[in-house]
C-alpha cells in the first residue's frame, strides 16, 4: 500500500489541506491527529444528575412503607 | 450515626448504607452503597447491585440527565423497594455504572438528617427530638 503525508489543518471543523492536492472521489485518507490529546470519551458517571426533562420528575414519587421490626414488608 | 467515606472522596463525603429488595420476589440485597447528594434529583442505583438482585431495567423507558457540567447522558431505570432508615422507599430509580450510588432528592425531601462535617458523621433527626437516633 502506497501512503503519502500531506499536511492539513482544522478550520471550522473541517480538514483543508495545506498543499493544493487533487484527490479522487472516494479515495481512503487517515487522519493523524498532532500535537493534541483526542477528547475524552463520556463520563459513564453522572455526579449530582438533573433530570433533563423535569416532567420526569413525577415517575420517581416513592411510596414510603414503615419496616416492622421483622423486616418483613 | 453514620460514617463519612474519607477513602473515595476528599473532602470526605456522607455516604448511606440501604437495602434493596425486590418488589416481585422479595429477594434482599444489604449494604448498598450511596452518595448523599442534595444536588441529585433523583436516586441512582448501582447497576452491579440491581444485576445481582437480579432486577431488569424497564423496558421501552429510558430517562435523560443533564449532569453538573451539562454534559447530557441517559439512564436506565428500575421498579424496586430501597429501605433506608427504616422506611422502604417503593418506586422508580436510575441506574448508574459505578460501584457507589448516589441517593438524590427523591428520598432526602422525606428525612431529616444531621450532616457533622468536622465529625465526619451524619445522623437522622427526628423533628423535636435534638438528640437525634441512629442511621442505617
Amino acid at each position: 500500500m502506497l501512503v503519502t503525508a500531506i499536511e492539513g489543518v482544522v478550520e471550522n471543523g473541517k480538514i483543508r489541506l495545506r498543499e493544493e492536492i487533487s484527490l479522487a472521489e472516494n479515495t481512503r485518507v487517515y487522519v493523524i491527529v498532532a500535537d493534541q490529546h483526542m477528547p475524552a470519551p463520556l463520563p459513564a458517571q453522572v455526579r449530582t444528575p438533573r433530570l433533563a426533562n423535569p416532567l420526569d420528575g413525577g415517575d420517581f414519587r416513592k411510596q414510603v412503607v414503615e419496616v416492622p421490626a421483622d423486616g418483613k414488608l | 450515626m453514620a460514617s463519612y467515606d474519607a477513602s473515595h472522596y476528599d473532602p470526605p463525603a456522607p455516604i448511606a448504607q440501604v437495602t434493596l429488595r425486590d418488589m416481585k420476589s422479595g429477594a434482599l440485597l444489604p449494604n448498598v452503597l450511596l452518595l448523599l447528594d442534595t444536588g441529585a434529583d433523583v436516586t441512582l442505583l448501582p447497576r452491579a447491585a440491581v444485576e445481582r438482585l437480579g432486577v431488569k431495567p424497564v423496558s421501552g423507558k429510558d430517562y435523560e440527565l443533564l449532569g453538573f457540567d451539562g454534559t447530557r447522558s441517559t439512564a436506565q431505570a428500575v421498579d424496586v423497594d430501597m429501605i433506608f432508615l427504616a422506611k422502604a422507599y417503593r418506586g422508580r430509580y436510575l441506574l448508574i455504572d459505578d460501584e457507589r450510588g448516589v441517593l438524590g432528592r427523591d428520598i432526602l425531601a422525606s428525612v431529616v438528617l444531621l450532616l457533622h462535617g468536622p465529625l465526619q458523621e451524619w445522623s437522622q433527626q427526628e423533628v423535636g427530638n435534638e438528640s437525634g437516633s441512629s442511621a442505617r
